[in-house]
């Protein structure tokens, strides 16, 4: 039993150790080509390997460690197949701190059978890894840079043959440390080849050269997106922008500075690349707005915006602004019934070249929001979702905030962001601005309610009280008015058309609707107001003769029409009544407007 | 995983081109009613004031004044 246990130990650990050196010993790197490109502010470094599997089992995937020199400063690592065509496969990456040494684990697409070669891309891009030597310049000298690095690939791998080629800004080369064989072309250096290089082998070079390419990092992007559902989303970017290159020694000199040749390394100004649908973009900072700006629509669609900040940029100088612009919804909103996906940049193009020290992400969603989940593309800190209240906020707008830090281009990628809305909570918007104003005439209305008066005015009321009753007669005779009007016409056309059975029948429904329409006044009048009450006596009484008057004319009339009377009497009778007529017309207007 | 492949782009329920418009158009409304209002409460007395009539005409101006409000925020801007 002891025994057998033994056996199984001994087996198990052979198998360990065996599974662990498998994946360092079992690959060969038979080709390496390395490009480091320090033409800009990065130093970008790509690999070309060519690796061979030399042993029994098939490997799914190979590690690649990080120069520990370099580590702190790596921003970004991608591995892809290198097979000629251009959209090859990304592989997975997991990184790992193995014995203080940050490492990538990249797996195969495919796993690589023994005696099989499978070529990969590596790239890597590094922040902050040139260092400005001399320190500080004046305003007339050139910005020189230093390199510090690897002659060699450093890899746990035996690599057969390697070379590395470092490209530069410019052909002006201070110095380079020689590792046989290296040579200077114009602005290359050329490192190798070099043959059967031992794994984890250093040899350090330093590149001591001319770079007046523009040397700005963000320090710190604070990157607003406010996603508003009546179709627009705000961005709003503050930056704050500082020169990392050689600091400027001595005074600044606009005059030397307008003249050739001066501060070849400061920046005067620097080109955003926006979405293409942006519009309303300003630029501001504290003072107010910035006009020294152009805006641009580029052939491929992109809009630029050339900003130039107040001052030029020189070495440790540093500027903060505002850029700000709107999308509309449509550009990066989508939905499916109350599912909603938000799909942005996380970060957006600030300049080329661009480093981001530190980059705060809050996207500001509507009223409402909930189940929010968000997809990365890359690692990066959530913070904890907070409110924000803004115009017409009940409860306040649910914030997420993402925070991240050592960008660069690489890292524009877009995130995805779901949440679940009820497009009905839009209402509760407008709703609150009518609310608003009913309760602004609640308070008119009750206002208008108050009395505040000391004694309580009897006289005034009652005044105020006659008056009603005033309006209510004088509307009540003008309606009457208007029949007697009615009657007046009807007998006219008698006169004319001398068709008594039509003046009969017109006549019989003018009657009648005066008699329904006699004014009922309200017993407490005689007691309120004596005064009125004998008016509005009067008054009917006039009306009543008026209306005798009309049956008198239409009797009248009716005779001459059937004969019964000649014209000359008809005449006579008519011009009496027509007198007494005016008379009463006057009584009446005058007692009505004495009311 | 979130895909946008099965979504639909999302548009305003309302076409921001209109948004002018329609807030002219409500605030103009809006204004009459309010004016009514106030006509109303100031030649009225005691005695011939309706408190519902007073409601139905705030009502109705409030309403309009206030979807008008909203559109002219959206119109000059503030997305709210």
């Amino acid at each position: 039993m002891g025994f057998r246990i033994k056996v199984y130990l001994i087996c198990l650990f052979v198998m360990l150790t065996g599974f662990c050196t498998a994946t360092s010993e079992d690959i060969l790197i038979k080709n390496a080509e390395r490009t480091i490109d320090l033409t800009s502010q990065l130093v970008k470094i790509t690999h070309r390997l060519t690796l061979s599997n030399t042993g029994k089992s098939s490997v799914k995937s190979f590690s690649f460690p990080i120069d520990p020199k370099a580590q702190e400063k790596l921003s970004y690592f991608k591995a892809q197949l290198a097979d000629g065509k251009e959209s090859s496969g990304e592989l997975k990456t997991e990184f790992s701190t193995v014995k203080g040494i940050l490492t990538y684990k990249i797996t195969l697409s495919s796993s690589l059978e023994p005696g099989q070669i499978v070529k990969v891309l590596v790239g890597t891009v590094f922040t902050h890894h040139l260092s400005p030597h001399p320190k500080e310049i004046t305003q007339k000298e050139k910005q020189l840079v230093q390199y510090r690095g690897n002659a060699y690939i450093y890899t746990p791998y035996k690599v057969t043959t390697q070379t590395t080629k470092v490209l530069l800004s410019s052909s002006t080369v201070e110095s380079y440390t020689k590792v046989k064989p290296s040579s200077q072309s114009d602005s290359t250096i050329t490192y190798g080849p070099y043959e059967n290089v031992a794994p984890l082998s250093e040899e350090g070079i330093i590149i001591h050269y001319e770079n007046n390419t523009p040397f700005l990092s963000v320090g710190h992007l604070l990157r607003h997106i406010e996603v508003s559902h009546w179709g627009n989303i705000a961005v709003e970017e503050t930056l704050d922008v500082y020169h990392g290159g050689a600091k400027l020694k001595g005074s600044f000199s606009r005059f030397e500075y307008q003249r050739e040749q001066s501060g070849v390394s400061s920046v005067k100004s620097f080109k955003t690349v926006l979405p293409e649908l942006a519009a309303d973009v300003y630029y501001r900072d504290e003072i107010g707005n910035i006009s020294t700006s152009n805006l641009r629509q580029e052939d491929d669609g992109d809009v630029s915006l050339e900003l130039r900040p107040r001052f030029p940029l020189f070495g440790g100088w540093k500027t903060h602004y505002v850029v700000g612009y709107n999308l509309p919804s449509f550009a990066n909103l989508f939905n499916s019934g109350d599912e909603f996906v938000l799909q942005m940049d996380l970060i957006s193009h600030i300049f080329d070249h661009m480093v981001v020290d530190d980059a705060l992400v809050r996207i500001i969603l509507p009223e409402g929001a909930s189940n929010i989940e968000v997809e990365t593309p890359y690692a990066v800190t959530r913070l904890p979702d907070s409110l924000h209240f803004t115009y017409l906020d009940v409860k306040g707008r649910p914030v997420v905030e993402i925070a991240a830090k050592n960008l660069v281009e690489n890292h524009i990628q877009p995130f995805k962001l779901r949440y679940t809305f009820s497009r009905i909570v839009m209402l509760q918007e407008p709703f609150l601005c009518v609310l608003a104003f009913f309760l602004l005439f609640l308070t008119f209305i009750i206002y208008a309610r108050l009395d505040f008066s000391i004694t309580k005015d009897e006289t005034c009321d009652n005044r105020s009280r006659a008056a009603v009753m005033v309006e209510h007669i004088r509307n009540h005779y003008l309606k009457r008015s208007t029949l007697f009007q009615a009657f007046e016409t009807q007998v006219a056309k008698l006169k004319s058309s001398r068709d008594i059975n039509a003046f009969q029948a017109a006549a019989k429904n003018i009657t009648s609707d005066l008699r329904a329409q006699i004014l009922d006044l309200p017993s407490s009048l005689k007691s309120e107001s004596p005064q009125l009450n004998d008016r509005v006596t009067e008054l009917q009484k006039q009306d009543k003769a008026y209306r005798d008057f009309q049956s008198t004319h239409a009797q009248l009339v009716e005779r001459l029409v059937s004969g019964k009377i000649n014209k000359a009497q008809f005449v006579d009778a008519e011009a009496l009544l027509t007198k007494k007529r005016d008379e009463l017309v006057e009584k009446l207007n005058h007692l009505i407007n004495t009311l | 995983m979130i895909s946008v492949e099965s979504m639909s782009r999302y548009v305003s329920p309302v076409n921001p081109a209109v948004y002018p418009h329609l807030s002219v158009l409500l605030l103009m409304i809006g204004t009459f009613f309010t004016a009514w209002f106030f006509v109303y409460e100031v030649t009225s007395t005691k005695i011939t004031r309706e408190l519902s009539k007073e409601l139905f005409i705030a009502f109705v101006a409030s309403l309009f004044m206030g979807f008008g409000l909203l559109f002219l925020m959206l119109w000059v801007g503030i997305y709210v």
